[in-house]
């Protein structure tokens, strides 16, 4: 599975690709029990823990004494996980009359909010990429199936138990996807243009497949220069203050 | 003798003293420093949704949180390097791949 970026997540509502962990606080602990990745049973972790005396005054620290326990751990690293945002992109400093997009930026941002238009419809072509990764937090933080494939992997039904729910994954906020490569829960594509493609001429049908591109039949067609310049609003999402951010960073 | 008492006496609260004062007491600890999170202007489109208010976010807690995810060296938490483990130094994942979801990885 491709791994998903941490920041913003004080409004994810859901966490991992199928969504099977209800809050940050219960994803945190998944990890670290989990055989293929560190694979720790938590009374060992926090027998670790304890017995560290850095780590014994570093809890005393956070919370006014040194007993460790499970759900100090989570609120740790809770706080840490929730302190990751994101909101100095320049199309955020455009936003606040402090940066301007270029013309192939605005004309990919243009794109990116207009809706699919039909052969014959006489309205300008439209990329469609709002209705599941609109608002701020470029992304409207449900499930969707976009087309991937048409056999579809449990995804989302593995929460609901609902047929309808087959083949859905967790919506990824575009914020900074200049810097999240590789793409789909599954890492399929390694480039933006890549992604682009897909929704242009990739959508495959299924029985749970995204309304919005249920109707896209025969594509998007998007030109050569309408996929540029998609690409190129995309990238006015890196912020970069976040990506350099020593807080951040490992020490 | 009444001094030898009063030695013992005054031993015998410093004692006390320290034992209360130790590591393990709450009161050796002061009031965790309130961390202002960096939270986006309004105008940018993000929902207003609060903190937890069970876990208000604190300078140490912060900084203990960033300590227990980065830190590697001290492997508190690995028992053996992972194959398939996430490398993560930041937001963003080094290496990002994982195997465990109720998906099979994608096979070109």
């Amino acid at each position: 599975m491709n791994a998903m970026p941490l920041f913003n997540l004080l409004w994810a509502n859901r966490f991992f690709w199928d969504g099977r962990s209800p809050s940050l606080r219960d994803q945190v602990l998944q990890p670290i029990q989990d055989p293929i990745e560190m694979h720790l049973p938590l009374g060992q972790a926090l027998g670790r823990l304890s017995g560290d005396a850095g780590y014994r005054v570093a809890f005393g620290k956070a919370f006014g004494d040194e007993s460790i326990t499970v759900q100090r751990l989570q609120w740790a690293l809770e706080q840490y996980l929730l302190s990751l945002t994101s909101h100095r992109s320049r199309f955020d400093l455009s936003r606040r009359g402090l940066a301007s997009l270029t013309p192939s930026e605005q004309r990919g941002l243009d794109l990116f909010m207009r809706e699919y238009s039909a052969p014959g419809s006489g309205r300008p072509v439209g990329a469609d990429c709002f209705h599941c990764h609109g608002g701020g937090l470029f992304t409207t933080r449900t499930f969707e199936n976009n087309g991937l494939d048409s056999v579809l992997k449990t995804g989302f039904q593995v929460v609901s138990g609902l047929a309808s729910d087959r083949g859905k994954f967790k919506t990824p906020s575009l914020r900074n996807v200049g810097l999240t490569a590789p793409y789909m829960h599954d890492g399929r594509f390694a480039t933006l243009e890549e992604v682009v493609e897909h929704y242009n001429s990739g959508i495959r049908s299924s029985s749970t497949l995204n309304a919005n591109l249920q109707v896209q039949t025969g594509g998007l067609r998007l030109s050569s220069q309408d996929k540029a310049d998609l690409v190129a609003f995309l990238h006015t999402l890196t912020d970069t203050t976040l990506a350099q951010n020593p807080h951040f960073v490992a020490p | 003798m009444p001094g030898l008492r009063i030695e013992l006496f005054l031993l015998g609260a410093l004692s006390l003293l320290m034992v209360a004062c130790g590591p393990d007491d709450p009161a050796a600890y002061p009031k965790p420093t309130t961390f202002v999170a960096d939270l986006p202007p309004q105008g940018l489109g993000f929902p207003n949704l609060p903190w937890p208010q069970d876990n208000p976010p604190t300078v140490e807690g912060v900084a203990l949180g960033k300590r227990l995810f980065l830190t590697r060296a001290s492997a508190w938490i690995i028992r053996y390097p992972a194959p398939h483990a996430i490398i993560q130094t930041g937001p963003f994942p080094i290496r990002s791949f994982t195997a465990r979801e109720s998906v099979e990885p994608w096979v070109p």
